[in-house]
């Protein structure tokens, strides 16, 4: 057989599209460590979340304004202001770049941030199952029609 | 040309290697993915003012590619390829047989070299291609900005320069040593060894700084780590040098 290394080669891109999924299966109770950062108008700190997170946002300070921004998108998915200390749920929706900050440049804060709980999305889910369905369906129809 | 076709697609299709890379690409497609999830990317105090700030995805990911764990074990399986395409057919005694059939020695050694070259690539890009592409699957221009963009040209770039260095210690111990098995025992040392006791020698010093220049954030461009010693030296002369004396030993030796 002729094809031996393309109809393998399609077989095992179906197997490792399931990857992804699986190893989210199996690490999503993981909790990471995050740092202790000011945040002030000056600068703030920049993380990435692998999927679908939740972000737990610990905020003390005299005062000021907190911003979690979704620098992918574009998109603000926090902003409130702290008086004291403050503690904040957001929802990451997505992999990528995110960063807190704030607009405040006068006053300053000491965050604290750990993502918990990181999950496949939908899309993910969805490119994940129908990748490797169509991988499997390619190889067996290869297996089946094409002959040298 | 045909030819020419017709021993690279023998060699290509052989069965133990594509076992061979159908298991690589399995194996550090897991290991990538697991990398990817473990470490998470931080930096604090950055300025928001700054234009253009490199994106810690972008950080996750060239540390999960150049990971000494994706590393050994790809190791293991490079040096597997290029043992089996260099030697399986002089132990299994069918390469008798090729050298008499109307090819050229330097074609033979070019097709073994080209075969041996494409499966590596397969079992490091393959994995990385698509375990990045079904993650980052719900911002696909993200992906694509993030993959074609200088700092990966030049990770991939560094990424050719290991796969080089490894392939090439590899093809010259197969082609000094009469035994399959002694070019696996001793290459095995000299590639591995080094990441476990973090010695300065390639490929881990140079794969380990650019982890360190990507994951401290330094401005990573094609120029500012080409003109290094360490990657000049290891990922280039060596490499050439021994493929050049594997090449000549191939061309005096005998086919045994």
């Amino acid at each position: 057989m002729r094809h031996r290394l393309i109809v393998s080669l399609v077989l095992v891109i179906g197997v490792l599209f399931l990857i992804p999924v699986i190893e989210f299966s199996q690490i999503h109770k993981t909790v990471w460590p995050g740092g202790v950062y000011p945040i002030s108008g000056k600068g703030g700190t920049q993380f990435n979340s692998p999927g679908w997170a939740v972000l737990n946002l610990t905020c003390n300070g005299k005062g000021g304004q907190v911003i979690v921004e979704d620098d992918i998108e574009g998109r603000v998915l926090l902003n409130a202001t702290v008086v004291g200390h403050a503690q904040f749920e957001v929802v990451l929706p997505h992999a990528g770049d995110y960063s807190v900050y704030s607009s405040n440049s006068n006053e300053s804060l000491v965050c604290t941030d750990q993502v918990w709980k990181p999950y496949a999305t939908r899309t993910v889910q969805n490119v994940s199952y129908l990748g490797s369905s169509l991988m499997f369906l390619m190889s067996a129809l290869l297996l089946w029609r094409w002959r040298s | 040309m045909g030819r020419i076709v017709t021993l690279l697609s023998w060699e290509l299709n052989d069965p133990i290697k594509v076992l061979i890379t159908a298991l690589g690409i399995l194996v550090n497609g897991y290991i990538f993915q697991h990398s990817l999830l473990i470490s998470i990317g931080e930096i604090g105090t950055v300025s928001t003012f700054i234009d253009g700030l490199n994106s810690i995805s972008g950080f996750v990911i060239s540390r999960a590619i150049t990971s000494e764990d994706f590393w050994v074990i790809t190791t293991f399986f490079i040096a597997m390829l290029v043992t089996l395409t260099f030697r399986a057919g002089i132990e299994g005694r069918y390469e008798l047989t090729t050298y008499s059939l109307p090819y050229s020695r330097p074609e033979i050694f070019a097709v073994k070299l080209l075969v041996s070259f494409l499966l590596s690539l397969l079992v490091v890009f393959i994995p990385f291609l698509v375990v990045v592409c079904v993650n980052f699957a719900e911002t696909p221009k993200f992906v694509f900005s993030i993959l074609t963009g200088e700092r990966f040209v030049a990770l991939f770039v560094v990424i050719l320069m290991a796969i080089f260095y490894i392939l090439s210690v590899t093809l010259f111990l197969s082609v000094v040593s009469r035994n399959m098995f002694a070019a696996l025992v001793f290459s095995f040392p000299i590639l591995v060894i080094p990441y476990f006791v973090s010695a300065n020698l390639p490929p881990g010093d140079f794969l380990g700084e650019t982890a360190g220049n990507v994951s401290v954030g330094g401005y990573f461009a094609i120029s500012h780590f080409l003109i290094q010693t360490p990657f000049i030296v290891g990922g280039f002369v060596v490499p050439l040098i021994l493929t050049l004396l594997s090449f000549m030993i191939t061309l005096r030796g005998d086919v045994r």
